[in-house]
C-alpha cells in the first residue's frame, strides 16, 4: 500500500485517541478547541497544497473562498432560516461558481501577475464583506449564527465538533490522496514541471489548472462552513490579506509545497503558535511570520516535513549502518 | 483625503456655489494626487523590475517607512523640514539596500514563486518591525506650506497636493535625465536590456541591481513623505499602495516608466471619481478592479508590448 | 501512391515584425525518416512549433492524416498522434523517469478527477496498465533500472532518451525529434539513430531536426533544407549535399564534413 494511505491510517487513529486523552487532564482540554481550528484550516492548506505544490499554481487570496462559504453559511441560516445543510451546499456551489468565473481569467497568467491577481481578487471579497453590512452585517460582526445538526443530533459539545470536522478532514485527504496518485495528479505535477511539455505530451493544462483552482476553493468553502457553525458569530477580519498570506506560511512552513501531509504539519504549527505563544504577543504575529517565511524559504526549502524526512533518511542510515 | 476643517464662513461662501462641476473637479484634483502616489510607487516597482526581473511586493513599505520617519525626523526630533526630507530618504534608501542585500541577493536564480514569496516575507516584516516601534495607530505630517485651502477651477485645494505634485513631476523629470544623461543611469538601462551584454562591457550588474532597489526605496519614501500630511500614515498602509501601484504598473505597461506615471494618475483619478461619484466604501475595490481588469484583458497594459508580454514568462 | 502523413502548405509564422516562417509548404511521408537541416535562426524549433499547436500559424496550413490541425491546441494535437521532444530538454524534473514516461499515457487515459478521487471502477486497473507501458518504454530506451530515480538527476544522454520514451509513450503516429543528438557523444549518438530506425520500423513516421550532419546523412530517408524560414532544398542525402544553394547556406562547412 502506498505510503500516503499507510500515513493516513495513523493520522486517524491519532486523532481518535487524543480527544479522549485530552478530555481527562486538565489543562489540556483547551487544546480539543484549538485542534477545531487546526482542522478547518487543514482543509484549505490542503487544497492549496494540492494548487501550490503540486499544480505550481499560486493563490494569494484564499482566505475570500473561505468567506464566501462561511458567509453563505451565516447569511442562509442566520438570517434567512435555512437549514444548515442546504446553506452548506449552496456555499459550495457559489463558491465554485465565483473560482471558476475568476479562475479562467487568471490561470491564464502565471508567476506574478497570477499573485496579484489573487491579491486582488481576495481584497476586494474582503472588502464586500466589510461593505455589503446589510447583508453580512459588515464590520461589527453577524452573530446568533445556529449551529449545525446531523440528521436531528445537535453537534453543540467541543469534542462532537471535533469529531466532525476531521472527519470531514479525513474524507477529503482520502479524496486528495486518491487524486495525487493517480493520472490527475500526475497531470497537474507535469504542469508544475514543465507545462509546455505537458501541453506536447497531451495534458490539457488550461483544464487542469482550473480544476484544480476550484477543488481548492471549494475545500475553503467546505472549511468557511465548518467555521461559522462552529464559531456562531463572524466578522469580515477573519477573511483578510493577512488571513490569505497565513494560509500559504502555513503551506510553505509544513512543506505542504511538496507534500500534503506538509500543509496540515504548517496549519497545526502556526495556529499553535498563535493560539498559545503569540496570543499576547500580537505586534509580534506580524514579525514572526515574516521572519519564519523568510528564514524557511531560504535555508529549509521544503519546510519542516522535508526536516521530518531529513531526519528520518538519516536515523535508517544509522540503523543501517549497524 | 480631506485636510483640516476650512474656516466656517468660508463654508457658508462656498456652499452655496458647489455644482457638480466643482465638484467633479475636485474629485479630478485630489484622483490626481493620489495618482502622484501610485506613479511614484509604479516608477518604484519599475526601476527594480527593469534591472532585476523582480517584482518587489514590498514596495508599498517603502512608502510607509517615509511617511513614518519623517514623523519621527519632524515631530520627535524637531529638525527642520529640508533635514527631516532628506535624513529621511538616506535611511529609507539604507533599508532598501539592507533588504536587496539580505533576502534578494542570496536568492538570485531563485523561482519566481520563491521570490515572490520572499518580498512578500519582507513586507510583513517591515510591518511587523514598524508595528513594534510606531504601534498601529496612524500619525498625522505637519503639511509643508500650511492648510490653508487654495481656490482653484471652482475647487478648494489643499496647498499639499500642489507640493505632491510639484515633487512627483521634479522626481519624474530627475529620473529621465538620469536613465538619458548619467553613466549610471545609462548603465541602469543598458542592465535592463540585456544583462550579459551588459557585464561584458565592464557594467558592474550586481551594483546595478542594488542600486535599482535604492532607487526604488528612495522614490518610495518621497512619496510616504508628500502624502502623509494629507492622508496620515500608519503601519500596515503598505500592501495597498503596492497593489494600487502595481495596477498601475500593468495598467502602463509593465517596465514602461512613461506608462507607469501616466497610469498611476489615471487610476487616482478614476478611484477618486468613483469613491465620489458611486460610492466611497467601494472605492479600493474599484481601484483593484481596474488592476483584475488589465490583467485578464490586456495584461501588456496601454504602452506595452503584445509580443513582448507574451513572451516574458507570466 | 504513398501515404502523406503531413501536409504543410504555405505555413507563415511572424513575430511582431519578424518572419519566422515564410511560405513553406512540405510533405512527409507515412513510414519516412525525414530531417529537417538549416543554419541556425533557420525557423526549425518555430516550425516544430507551429506544427505541434504551441504557436499558431500567421497563415498557411498544416495537415495531418488528411485533417487540417492548425489553430488546434497543443494537446488536441497530441491526442491526434502527434508528439516531440524538446531541444533544451523539457523533463518533469519534480517527477520520477517513471512517472515522466507515465504522463505520456494521459492522452491513451480517460478517468477524470472525480472518478480517480473517490477511486471508482476501473481506476486500479487503469494505473497498473499506465505503469506496465510506460516500464515497457523505459525498456526500449534501456532505463528501466533507473525508474525510481528524479528525472532531472539523470545525465544529458539519458534526459534525452527518457524524453524520446515519454513522447513515444503517447503512442504518435509521427513523432517529432528536436535535436536528439546535440550534446551527445558518439556512442550516445549511435543509440539514438538505432532507436529512430527502431522507431520508424515499429511504424511510426520521425521527422527530425539536427546539426549533426554525420547523423542526418545515415539515418534520414529525406531531408528539408530551411534558411531564413524558407525551404531552399529538398531530396534525397546525395542530392541535398551536392546543391549549391545548400553548401552556400552553410558555406560549405558542415556538409562537405558529412
Amino acid at each position: 500500500m502506498k505510503r500516503d494511505y499507510k500515513v493516513l491510517i495513523l493520522f486517524i487513529i491519532a486523532l481518535a485517541i487524543f480527544p479522549p486523552i485530552a478530555y481527562h487532564i486538565e489543562g489540556i482540554q483547551h487544546y480539543i478547541d484549538i485542534m477545531i481550528f487546526v482542522g478547518i484550516f487543514s482543509l484549505i492548506t490542503i487544497g492549496l497544497s494540492l494548487l501550490m505544490g503540486y499544480a505550481g499554481q499560486i493563490s494569494l487570496g484564499h482566505a475570500a473562498f473561505f468567506g464566501i462559504g462561511a458567509y453563505t453559511s451565516a447569511v442562509l441560516t442566520g438570517k434567512f432560516g435555512f437549514n444548515p445543510w442546504v446553506a452548506f451546499v449552496v456555499g459550495i456551489l457559489l463558491t465554485a461558481a465565483i473560482a471558476y468565473l475568476v479562475g479562467i481569467p487568471s490561470l491564464k497568467l502565471r508567476g506574478h501577475y497570477l499573485a496579484m491577481a489573487t491579491l486582488g481578487f481576495g481584497i476586494i471579497i474582503f472588502i464586500v464583506f466589510n461593505e455589503w453590512d446589510t447583508m453580512t452585517a459588515g464590520p461589527s460582526g453577524f452573530s446568533d449564527i445556529p449551529g449545525i445538526s446531523i440528521a436531528g443530533y445537535d453537534l453543540d459539545t467541543d469534542i462532537e465538533y471535533y469529531g466532525f470536522v476531521w472527519a470531514i478532514v479525513v474524507l477529503v485527504l482520502l479524496f486528495s490522496i486518491n487524486v495525487i496518485h493517480s493520472r490527475i495528479g500526475r497531470a497537474f505535477r507535469s504542469i508544475h514541471g514543465s507545462e509546455d511539455a505537458a501541453n506536447a505530451m497531451g495534458v490539457h493544462t488550461s483544464k487542469y489548472k482550473i480544476q484544480i483552482f476550484v477543488l481548492s476553493a471549494l475545500y475553503a468553502s467546505i472549511a468557511g462552513s465548518l467555521y461559522t457553525h462552529y464559531m456562531n458569530f463572524l466578522s469580515p477580519s477573519s477573511f483578510s490579506l493577512f488571513f490569505s498570506i497565513k494560509l500559504v506560511i502555513m503551506v510553505i512552513l509544513g512543506g505542504g509545497m511538496a507534500n500534503i501531509w506538509g500543509a496540515i504539519l504548517g496549519t497545526w504549527t502556526i495556529t499553535l503558535l498563535g493560539a498559545e505563544w503569540l496570543h499576547f504577543l500580537e505586534e509580534f504575529e506580524f514579525l514572526a511570520y515574516g521572519a519564519i517565511l523568510l528564514l524557511m524559504t531560504i535555508f529549509l526549502p521544503r519546510g519542516l516535513i522535508g526536516l521530518v524526512e531529513l531526519i528520518g533518511a538519516r536515523w535508517r542510515r544509522g540503523l543501517l549502518a549497524r | 483625503m480631506a485636510g483640516r476643517p476650512l474656516p466656517f464662513c468660508h463654508i457658508l461662501r462656498k456652499m452655496e456655489q458647489i455644482t457638480l462641476g466643482n465638484q467633479i473637479v475636485q474629485y479630478i484634483f485630489t484622483g490626481i494626487t493620489v495618482g502622484s502616489i501610485y506613479a511614484l510607487v509604479a516608477l518604484g516597482f519599475n526601476i527594480i523590475y527593469n534591472a532585476t526581473e523582480v517584482i518587489n511586493l514590498a514596495q508599498g513599505e517603502f512608502v510607509m517607512l517615509g511617511g513614518l520617519i519623517m514623523v519621527f525626523f519632524v515631530t520627535i526630533l524637531k529638525l527642520p523640514l529640508i533635514i527631516a526630507f532628506i535624513s529621511t530618504v538616506v535611511v529609507v534608501t539604507a533599508v532598501g539596500v539592507l533588504f536587496e542585500r539580505l533576502a534578494i541577493y542570496p536568492l538570485k536564480g531563485a523561482s519566481v514563486l520563491t521570490l515572490i514569496i520572499i518580498t512578500i516575507a519582507a513586507s510583513i516584516l517591515i510591518q511587523g518591525i514598524a508595528m513594534g516601534i510606531w504601534g498601529k495607530d496612524p500619525y498625522d505630517l505637519v503639511a509643508f506650506s500650511g492648510r490653508i485651502p487654495i481656490s482653484f477651477l471652482g475647487a478648494m485645494i489643499q496647498p499639499q497636493y500642489l507640493w505632491i505634485l510639484g515633487i512627483t513631476v521634479v522626481v519624474v523629470i530627475l529620473l529621465n535625465l538620469f536613465f538619458d544623461r548619467t553613466i549610471v543611469g545609462k548603465a541602469m538601462a543598458a542592465c535592463a536590456d540585456n544583462p550579459e551584454a551588459a557585464s561584458l562591457v565592464g557594467i558592474n550588474v550586481k551594483m546595478m541591481v542594488l542600486f535599482s532597489f535604492a532607487l526604488s526605496a528612495a522614490i518610495g519614501s518621497i512619496a510616504g513623505i508628500v502624502i502623509t500630511p494629507i492622508s496620515l500614515m500608519e503601519f500596515d498602509r503598505g500592501p495597498m499602495l503596492a497593489i494600487k501601484g502595481f495596477g498601475a504598473v500593468v495598467l502602463g505597461g509593465l517596465g514602461s516608466f512613461g506608462g507607469a506615471v501616466f497610469a498611476g494618475f489615471l487610476l487616482g483619478v478614476i478611484e477618486s471619481l468613483f469613491a465620489g461619484l458611486v460610492h466611497s466604501g467601494y472605492k479600493d475595490a474599484a481601484a483593484l478592479m481596474v488592476l483584475l481588469i488589465v490583467l485578464f484583458i490586456r495584461p501588456s497594459g496601454l504602452f506595452g508590448s503584445i509580443e513582448v508580454a507574451k513572451i516574458k514568462k507570466f | 501512391m504513398s501515404d502523406v502523413i503531413l501536409e504543410v502548405t504555405g505555413l507563415k509564422k511572424a513575430f511582431g515584425g519578424l518572419m519566422a516562417l515564410l511560405n513553406l509548404s512540405f510533405t512527409v511521408e507515412r513510414g519516412q525518416i525525414k530531417a529537417i537541416i538549416g543554419p541556425n535562426g533557420a525557423g526549425k524549433t518555430t516550425l516544430f512549433n507551429v506544427i505541434t499547436g504551441m504557436f499558431p500559424p500567421t497563415g498557411g496550413r498544416v495537415r495531418f492524416k488528411g485533417q487540417g490541425v492548425d489553430g488546434l491546441q497543443a494537446h488536441e494535437i497530441a491526442a491526434r498522434g502527434i508528439s516531440r521532444t524538446f531541444q533544451t530538454v523539457e523533463l518533469f524534473k519534480n517527477m520520477s523517469v517513471l512517472e515522466n514516461v507515465m504522463v505520456g499515457r494521459h492522452s491513451r487515459t480517460g478517468s477524470g478527477m472525480l472518478r480517480v478521487g473517490l477511486r471508482l471502477w476501473g481506476v486500479r486497473s487503469e494505473e497498473e496498465e499506465i505503469l506496465r507501458e510506460a516500464m515497457e518504454w523505459l525498456r526500449f530506451v534501456d532505463l528501466d533500472e533507473k525508474a525510481a530515480e528524479n528525472a532531472g538527476s539523470l545525465p544529458l544522454g539519458e534526459q534525452k532518451l527518457l524524453e524520446m520514451a515519454r513522447a513515444l509513450a503517447t503512442e504518435p503516429d509521427l513523432l517529432l525529434l528536436d535535436e536528439p543528438a546535440s550534446g551527445l557523444n558518439e556512442a550516445e549518438t549511435a543509440k539514438v539513430a538505432q532507436l529512430i530506425y527502431q522507431i520508424r520500423d515499429s511504424g511510426t513516421t520521425v521527422i527530425l531536426v539536427e546539426h549533426d550532419m554525420d547523423l542526418v546523412m545515415k539515418v534520414s530517408d529525406e531531408i528539408l533544407v530551411l534558411n531564413y524560414g524558407q525551404r531552399i532544398a529538398e531530396g534525397s542525402p546525395e542530392e541535398v549535399k551536392s546543391d549549391r544553394r545548400v553548401i552556400d547556406a552553410y558555406l560549405g562547412e558542415d556538409i562537405e564534413d558529412a
